[in-house]
């Protein structure tokens, strides 16, 4: 809490405050639970970043003390999820609905993987689901593909296997969006 | 470019590209009419002598109007001219001019006739000047530390500088009632009472300026005539018609309209740059004192909103046209054109702590955008008074002009000044100078930046028991060897004590600086539009301002020495990992062969810039004991004149770090110091909240003018979003009481020059997509992405 603190001057000016972010939080809920608490207690407002693939348990002993949850939404198709992922998404669209009924705002992040998750059919379904969660989720993120990584994967003398898939065309991002406006949803490009 | 403004936009985009176009040059007008001068009239009291040697040289100077521009009056005889005063120095003229031309930075043309001439005028000067009689009277000792670049006298070899002129008393009453006034004075003296006469001559020398300069816009006045009858063209006609009235006008008389406001602000500006050549005499709070005129235009309708704007224009080319021209030395020590300190200063509070930011404020800062030169520089007061709106316009001007305008915490400023002596009124009508020293406008000479003062060579000397490593000579007597040092406290004491000799031998030798102005510079000038010289019959040399305060030296390398001492700390005294000795016998062979150790030194340390208080608080105690030893003391001008500390060495890091050997923070000998308050490049590694809170960790009020430079990238500036998080950024910035900021917004050409050589921009943070990466961990691929990216949002 000691280094959360040393930021309270940015929190109080900017309406900023603590996001926990990966790894995933919530494997460790039960700290993650305290230092929300801990930030609470003081007046900052919390957020988690969450793949959403969790035990509801865990969800439950860091709800009351979250204002914003940034959930990751990748796949609806459950097969592709589980070559992708190497688990189903029934939990995580489980914990989705679930969520939503908590009233805390939730903002659903699709980080586009070309190839993988970028396909039109893939959105209509996204859109069509968290319009379906009711007022509680606020808006979809679309994270464009990146290659910020090459550079540390070379450095550990490694080979990035995904060198090839090429960077985000902003062109056919723009269709994405159109598609999640079409079900009633606010559409952001990258993250804020 | 696109600056046209309604139907005047033409005529300003032909001076924008003439004044664009010109190159600079060295002129010897002036150097030629003050020699004459000089030669013919060596008999008269001084301060006559200075005050008809202005007179004669405003009678004679070519008086040049650009039939494209509204405001009349230049420099020199070419458009970017740089006059030379060889009253205060010109060895360096022979010793330089031959690389004027093809120097690093701060190039100047110099036409062969015009070196054959100086060089014919030069010997008249030896032994005459302000610097030479300085050589002549500083104690041997003294010599060592400035010899030794320990400190510098910056301002032996230059006149007047960091002060703002009363503008708004010239503006409202005009030098035939300033005259009047004086010569009131002048006849209720009694001359049989021996302190008279002494004002007596110094009212007959204000007297004399104060003609002169109503006499050298009436040349213009008369040259804007004659040219007028000549002219075919109807409307260039017209517009010298109209500037013949100005200039017959101003500044004799009280301005009525703006453009009569521009005018006669102009020419005094001009008028006592070419009195004394300090640097920073800077233009002051503009929104302030032109505001009246401006309102008085629009409510009577005699100008638009545009066409102030455009009069605007040609008043800031004006000013971009003024050069003064450093010797190869000065050059290293300033980076950039905008440190000729022509600086204007908006916002701020009034008098009684309201928001003064107005609609003149807003002009301003949409034609400084506009323009996008590198001078004038703009400097924004903030306070918690000022509008979100108002700093909004100022991020969005960021964007496209980071260069030129910084930001500055009014109400540190404001508690600084107030600790120096200043009524609390008066202490909120400061402005910026240009580097980040202030004055109060109208009524105060500071005689600040009285060069580097090296705090790392001064730890350097405390660690080497006073002599300098590299020739062995002695620069103080000896207070022990480092060897014998036990513990944390004893180094600090140790370090201090090299600190308060050489504070010591810099007020010493910069008194004997101001000395040697009072009796061979005096000004006569700067005397009549500065309170309260002509109330009290004291030129503004002697202290006759209402306020002064000693020259500052400017403090370099604060961040090394911090890290530095917080290394020993650790390393030696903490973890016990080597000793003095040891230590001591690894910087002399600059780490050679000892590379683990200079790593244990620089990783296993606390650094400067991370919200560390372990070194943090060092260094707030470099800052402050600095700032209290030079408090201690107080200069030769007026009754209370103290000395203080400031802490804007602009790139005189660089040099500075020239001549100090390797430092136990794990810098290499011979590398540049940290610059300003900021911590040594790449050592930050916590991000800009943490830079912040360590900055803000100085006790800044006690200091007088620190810079924090802050790298950003265009992209932060893109949404409403981010504009409003770089808002809530400012005000914490504000909150945590830091004196000044400037945003570095990172154009492609940087990141080009980060891609041929990241060594030199270890911490270079860009924004990719929703987060940052540093620049220099990127593949090249990428990299040239996002500098397409950067060249398309700029």
């Amino acid at each position: 809490m000691d280094d959360v603190k040393k930021d309270a001057i940015f929190y109080r000016r900017t309406g900023g405050g603590v996001t926990l972010s990966g790894g995933e939080p919530l494997i460790q809920s039960a700290f993650a639970k305290e230092l929300l608490e801990a930030c609470k207690s003081i007046g900052l407002s919390t957020a988690i970043e969450t793949c959403g693939y969790a035990s509801w348990a865990n969800f439950e002993m860091v709800k009351a003390h979250t204002d914003l949850f940034y959930y990751d939404l990748k796949l609806m198709g459950d097969e592709l999820h589980k070559k992708c992922t190497g688990v189903s998404n029934k939990l995580v669209l489980e914990n989705l609905k679930k969520l939503s009924t908590v009233g805390t705002p939730i903002i659903v992040r699709v980080p586009l993987i070309p190839g993988i998750n970028d396909s039109l059919e893939n959105f209509r379904a996204i859109g069509s689901y968290s319009a379906s969660l009711g007022a509680n989720v606020r808006e979809i993120q679309i994270l464009p593909y990146h290659a910020l990584g090459i550079p540390k994967y070379e450095k550990i003398g490694r080979i990035c296997e995904v060198k090839s898939l090429g960077l985000s065309e902003e062109r056919s991002l723009e269709q994405h969006m159109k598609i999640i406006e079409g079900y009633g949803l606010k559409a952001v490009i990258g993250g804020r | 470019m696109m600056i046209h403004t309604s139907s005047q936009g033409a005529l300003i985009e032909r001076y924008y590209e003439e004044v664009k176009k010109a190159e600079r040059v060295i002129c010897a007008e002036r150097f030629r009419l003050i020699t004459e001068f000089y030669k013919e009239n060596e008999g008269l009291p001084i301060i006559i002598k200075r005050a008809k040697a202005l007179q004669y040289v405003l009678n004679r100077m070519q008086v040049r109007i650009n039939p494209d521009e509204l405001i009349a009056g230049d420099f020199t005889e070419e458009l970017r001219g740089a006059p030379l005063f060889p009253e205060y120095s010109c060895d360096w003229l022979v010793t330089d001019i031959d690389s004027f031309d093809n120097r690093a930075q701060f190039r100047f043309k110099v036409p062969q006739e015009i070196k054959e001439e100086i060089g014919q005028l030069i010997p008249y000067w030896r032994g005459r000047t302000v610097a030479d009689r300085v050589r002549m009277l500083i104690p041997e000792d003294v010599r060592k530390g400035y010899d030794f670049k320990v400190f510098d006298l910056a301002r032996m070899g230059a006149g007047m500088g960091h002060h703002v002129a009363n503008y708004k008393k010239v503006l409202k009453r005009g030098f035939n009632a300033i005259m009047a006034d004086i010569e009131a004075r002048r006849a209720a003296l009694d001359l049989t009472n021996p302190e008279d006469y002494t004002i007596a001559l110094f009212y007959d020398a204000a007297i004399i300026v104060c003609k002169a300069a109503i006499d050298f816009a009436k040349r213009y006045a008369v040259q804007a005539a004659r040219m007028s009858m000549e002219e075919l063209d109807l409307h260039r006609r017209k517009r010298l018609e109209e500037l013949a009235q100005v200039c017959e006008r101003v500044p004799a008389s009280p301005a009525v309209t703006f453009r009569d406001a521009l005018q006669s602000v102009w020419f005094t500006f001009l008028i006592h740059q070419l009195e004394s050549n300090g640097g920073a005499q800077a233009l002051g709070r503009i929104d302030q004192y032109l505001f009246p005129y401006y309102r008085n235009d629009i409510e009577r309708g005699i100008s638009t909103r545009d066409q102030v704007e455009n009069m605007l224009m040609h008043f800031f080319l004006k000013i971009y046209t003024v050069c003064k021209l450093y010797s190869n030395e000065g050059a290293e020590w300033h980076g950039g054109e905008g440190v000729w300190g022509k600086c204007m200063t908006l916002g701020g509070v009034t008098r009684a702590n309201q928001d003064a930011t107005n609609e003149l404020s807003y002009l301003c800062l949409g034609v400084a955008t506009k323009l996008s030169l590198p001078q004038p520089d703009i400097a924004v007061a903030l306070s918690d008074r000022t509008s979100d709106d108002f700093v909004v316009k100022v991020i969005k001007a960021l964007k496209t002009n980071s260069g030129t305008i910084k930001l500055f915490n009014n109400d540190v400023v404001v508690s600084a000044l107030l600790s120096l002596g200043a009524s609390i009124e008066d202490a909120r009508d400061w402005a910026s100078l240009g580097c980040a020293d202030p004055a109060i406008q109208g009524c105060m000479n500071t005689e600040a930046d009285g060069g580097p003062f090296n705090l790392a060579k001064c730890l350097e000397l405390a660690l080497y028991d006073g002599v300098d490593p590299s020739t062995g000579v002695r620069l103080m007597p000896s207070l022990g060897g480092a060897e014998e040092i036990t513990s944390m406290d004893e180094f600090k004491q140790k370090y201090k004590r090299v600190l308060e000799f050489f504070v010591r031998e810099y007020v010493i030798a910069s008194n004997i600086v101001d000395f040697v102005h009072m009796q061979l510079a005096p000004t006569p000038f700067l005397s009549t539009i500065t309170d309260d010289c002509i109330e009290i019959g004291l030129d503004f040399t002697e202290g006759g301002a209402r306020y002064n305060i000693g020259c500052t030296p400017v403090a370099t390398g604060l961040a090394t020495v911090a890290d530095s001492i917080a290394a020993v700390e650790k390393v030696v005294f903490d973890q016990g990992l080597l000793t003095m000795k040891e230590l001591k016998a690894i910087l002399r062979e600059d780490f050679e062969g000892r590379e683990d150790l200079r790593l244990t030194l620089l990783n296993n340390a606390p650094k400067y810039g991370n919200d560390d208080d372990a070194v943090d608080d060092l260094a707030n105690w470099v800052f402050t004991t600095f700032n209290n030893l030079l408090r201690e003391y107080r200069a030769p001008r007026g009754r209370r004149c103290p000395y203080v500390g400031a802490w804007y060495p602009m790139t005189s890091h660089i040099p500075c770090g020239k001549i100090v050997g390797a430092t136990p923070d794990g810098r290499r000998a011979h590398q540049p110091l940290s610059d300003n308050v900021s911590p040594v490049w790449g050592r930050n590694v916590r991000g800009p909240t943490a830079l912040l809170k360590s900055t803000g960790k100085l006790d800044h009020a006690r200091g007088y003018g620190s810079i924090l430079n802050m790298t950003l990238n265009p992209s932060l500036f893109g949404s409403e979003d981010s504009v409003a998080r770089l808002l809530g950024f400012i005000r914490a910035w504000l909150d945590l009481d830091i004196w000044h900021i400037q945003f570095n917004v990172i154009t492609a050409e940087t990141l080009r020059d980060a891609q041929r050589y990241p060594e030199k921009y270890p911490n270079l943070l860009v924004r990719v997509a929703g987060f940052s990466a540093y620049f220099t961990d990127l593949s090249k691929e990428l990299q040239d992405n996002i500098i397409q990216r950067t060249e398309y949002l700029i």
